[in-house]
């Protein structure tokens, strides 16, 4: 009986975690914008910007 | 037209397209623009998206953001100010593709002082943080439009920090009902698998403690809002659907209390956090709005915010619009609107009145002549004494009169209101018989069942009927380019039976004009005069007509002349033309039929006219064919009666009125409605802006739903003008589906009903009834509207 108990308390605590988790998402604004990174992830962030771009003959085009 | 692409924003280049090793641009902006990206390093900007790049029509003048630099306006702007780093959010409605994201949130590059940028797509929006001592408000903004991203900013405009804030309190909330509602499950769960005999004492204490113990958050946080909401109408005697939901939530809590307390039973904990939870889900799925979309605007909104004025010793000074006054001088440069009403101190000056009369033609005005707030200026700047404040201003009282009756009229109550009026009336009804009942046959399950049916009858299904079905709706709208400001739209829009358009921008296509030529047949040399001399003009009628020409061949003349709102006359070795208006050409003013004319007298014996008329949109008689028969339809134009014969293969001729002032059209709409007719008023401009507010549902058409709207209920997007029987069939089929998940809740209601007036109701029943319910209704509202945005909307 104790270890159910323990159990509930446990997983509680574990479920009160992401509660805690869920709502500092929400004050850190990362619901405010849902589409936006997204986009973001697939842009790459090389450093490197060579002014040869191969692609920029399709741009001319 | 040449087949030459703009390299930064993909358009036609035209005849003259600007050249820089051996790339074509459409203008010198263009070109300005490709070359900072190129200095910047940013050249990847054009290998995300093909040319992405936005075109300005008018090139920027200097100094258009110099009223950035105060420091009350910087005060009101800036999100956040400590040391020397500033952080400022502002609006840009040209923000459109990956692209424009990766080259905004890498500003950086281009300007030292910009520390991070960030951009919120849906709401069309960067986040800046900057060093202000290295770079000012003013520098970011002329930076941003130097690359053709142009900041719309206004400082009056509260930027939804409190919408903003309300949505993140019901995320929360929903947040601590799911939590609590998840957890007070499971603990329920032993008891509904112990059949014929209870859970051992400890466990009972215990789970029980824990679940009173988890729903309080429910109660105090979560669910708050509804008991208060529905104590508080209450009240002000007005029944709406939160008072079932409070009733229900009461006896939920206080059943659930009494049966823990006295140790005989687990109570409907379970059911209770359920319930709250799916109200919350309905709530949120109900909230959606366009973020980038402003449904309110207000005047101010269409002025610029600062202005620059002319100091009685030829000093320039930037001054706020409303430190403008009587007598003041002022400036307005091209494509500027005219804060408030004055004269021309300038020669002359080009003003399109379009926005606010919706008349079409622009008014050349000359020196000392009135001009109003409201008119864009075409052309070079121009000075102009104002001879009232902005708030005395013929547009801006126009718009506080329509302020008046923006207060919408109770009339068309909302349906949901109605239904729960009934819905609590014959509950309460059903649980003082069974109560009643009891009383005399069995005294000992009097209370159980009194209560057991206030439980059981739940609101949940048809709290969340209209959240999802009209949400869903506003979704499926949302895609095919018609934006409602809420949800709650779509029901205005199903119970409208009159529909009244506006002419100028909303049936024709603004800037777009058709042709028709009266008169013997020109010969390919007389066209060739004609050409010659219509390209030297200005006037947006030589346009349309010299348009009309074509291109060809053309020759120099040897005269030309151009006479202010009158016409042209050139003279070409031994021939000449005259064109322009009536009088000026013939001598003589008709009355006949006014309307956009050119007449053309020439030596070579032409005698005769092009009119020009603006051209109609693409599908309308479509449209037409299909809202004719179910709605009342009228047509009222700021314009002329020039159009009524093509207007009459539309409209009734009773009910086609021209010529009608701003004020007049909110006249006729308030009439309608006192008819008792339910209007749908589709308009565009600033003069729609009172009838669009006095309407049921006021729809306005843009081009670009970003940009300038006046105040209404939904926008549209002008392209998809076509959709609009889909819509509003859309929009009438979705009340099927609403009366169809009333039926669904009643016979779960009759349901869960038959065993609480036998007092049969125990919190397994409670536990699987409540969720199933709401559950049914989310699914079938979800799949029926999607369906019928398939067959109304094409949506796929």
């Amino acid at each position: 009986m104790t270890t159910i108990f323990f159990l509930i308390g446990a997983s509680l605590l574990v479920a009160l975690g992401f509660l805690f988790a869920f709502l500092w998402a929400v004050k850190s604004g990362q619901y405010k914008d849902l589409y936006t990174p997204s986009i973001r992830i697939l842009l790459d962030d090389d450093g490197d910007m060579q002014e040869d771009d191969p692609k920029d003959e399709s741009v001319k085009n | 037209m040449s087949d030459l692409k703009c390299v930064h924003c993909g358009l036609d280049c035209g005849n003259k397209p600007v050249w820089q090793n051996e790339n074509p641009f459409c203008c010198e902006g263009c070109k300005t623009v490709y070359n900072i990206l190129q200095h910047g390093k940013l050249k990847k900007y054009y290998s995300l998206m093909e040319t992405p790049g936005i075109r300005l029509e008018a090139p920027e003048e200097g100094g258009k953001y110099a009223w950035l630099d105060r420091e009350e306006i910087i005060q009101k702007l800036l999100e956040y100010r400590q040391g020397n780093v500033s952080r400022v959010r502002l609006f840009i409605p040209s923000i459109h593709c990956s692209s424009c994201i990766w080259l905004l949130e890498n500003l950086s590059r281009l300007r030292a002082g910009i520390i991070h940028s960030e951009v919120n797509f849906p709401a069309r929006e960067i986040t800046v943080t900057f060093k202000h001592d290295m770079i000012s408000l003013r520098q970011l903004a002329e930076l941003l439009a130097s690359i053709h991203y142009l900041p719309e900013i206004n400082p009056d405009i509260d930027k939804s920090e409190a919408k903003q804030k309300e949505g993140n309190r019901l995320l929360r909330q929903l947040g601590v009902a799911g939590f609590c509602f998840a957890n007070i499950m499971l603990l329920s769960l032993p008891d509904y698998f112990t059949v014929g005999y209870r859970l051992d004492y400890e466990y009972r204490l215990v789970f029980g403690i824990i679940n009173f113990l988890l729903i309080i958050p429910v109660i105090l946080f979560s669910g708050v809002d509804y008991l208060l909401s529905g104590f508080r109408n209450l009240r002000k005697g007005i029944i709406n659907i939160d008072l079932p939901i409070s009733i229900g939530i009461s006896a939920l809590l206080f059943q659930s209390i009494f049966v823990l307390a006295s140790d005989t039973g687990p109570g409907y904990f379970d059911s209770l956090a359920g319930f709250v939870f799916f109200l919350l889900i309905g709530k949120w799925f109900q909230q959606h709005t366009y973020d980038a979309l402003s449904f309110e605007r207000d005047y101010k909104s269409f002025f610029p915010v600062g202005v620059l004025r002319i100091e009685p010793d030829g000093k320039e000074s930037n001054v706020l619009l409303d430190e403008l006054k009587m007598g003041d001088r002022v400036r307005i440069r091209s494509q500027e609107i005219i804060p408030a009403d004055g004269h021309l101190v300038s020669d002359k000056a080009h003003i399109d009145y379009s926005f606010v009369s919706g008349e079409s033609e622009i008014v050349e005005c000359v020196r000392g002549e009135e001009v109003f707030a409201g008119g864009r200026q075409k052309g070079s700047s121009i000075d102009i004494e104002l001879s009232a404040a902005v708030e005395q201003s013929r547009l801006t009282r126009l718009w506080n009169h329509d302020l008046q009756s923006k207060k919408k009229d109770k009339s068309l109550k909302m349906l949901i209101d109605q239904v729960s009026k009934y819905f609590t009336l014959v509950v309460i009804l059903i649980a003082l018989v069974s109560l009643g009942y009891w009383w005399i046959f069995n005294s000992s399950l009097a209370l159980l069942s009194f209560v057991s049916v206030l439980i059981v009858a739940c609101p949940c299904a048809l709290a969340l009927t209209l959240p999802f079905t009209y949400g869903n709706a506003m979704r499926q709208m949302g895609i095919v380019g018609f934006f409602l400001k809420h949800s709650g739209v779509v029901e205005v829009l199903s119970s409208a039976d009159t529909i009244v358009f506006d002419k100028t921008g909303t049936l024709t296509e603004q800037g777009n004009f058709q042709v028709i030529y009266f008169g013997k047949t020109l010969s390919e040399d007389e066209k060739m005069l004609l050409r010659s001399s219509f390209r030297h003009s200005t006037h947006p009628l030589s346009r349309a007509v010299s348009d009309f020409l074509g291109e060809g061949k053309s020759v120099e003349p040897e005269f030309f002349q151009e006479l202010p709102s009158l016409g042209i006359f050139m003279k070409y070795k031994d021939t000449w033309i005259k064109a322009g208006s009536e009088s000026f050409v013939r001598n003589e003013k008709s009355d006949i039929e006014p309307g956009s004319k050119v007449y053309i007298s020439t030596s070579f014996g032409t005698n005769s006219y092009f009119q020009v008329i603006s051209q109609l949109r693409n599908g309308l008689d479509e449209v037409f064919q299909n809202i004719k028969e179910k709605y009342d339809i009228h047509l009222l134009s700021g314009d002329g009666p020039a159009d009524a014969s093509r207007m009459g293969n539309f409209f009734r001729k009773e009910n086609m009125h021209f010529g009608m002032l701003p004020a007049d059209k909110h006249t006729y709409i308030q009439k309608l409605k006192q008819q008792g007719k339910k209007v749908i008023m589709i308009g565009d401009g600033l003069n729609d802006a009172g009838a669009l507010a006095a309407s049921n549902a006021g729809i306005s058409v843009a081009g670009s739903v970003y940009h300038f709207s006046p105040a209404c209920d939904a926008i549209m997007k002008a392209s998809q003008f076509e959709k609009i029987p889909g819509i509003l069939g859309f929009a009438r089929q979705s009340k099927i589906i609403i009366h169809l998940s009333f039926l669904f809740s009643v016979l779960y209601n009759i349901a869960g009903l038959w065993f609480a007036v036998q007092g049969l109701l125990t919190p397994v029943i409670a536990a699987i009834l409540m969720p199933l319910s709401s559950l049914t209704i989310v699914v079938f509202t979800t799949f029926t509207t999607r369906w019928l945005g398939i067959r109304w909307l094409n949506v796929n």
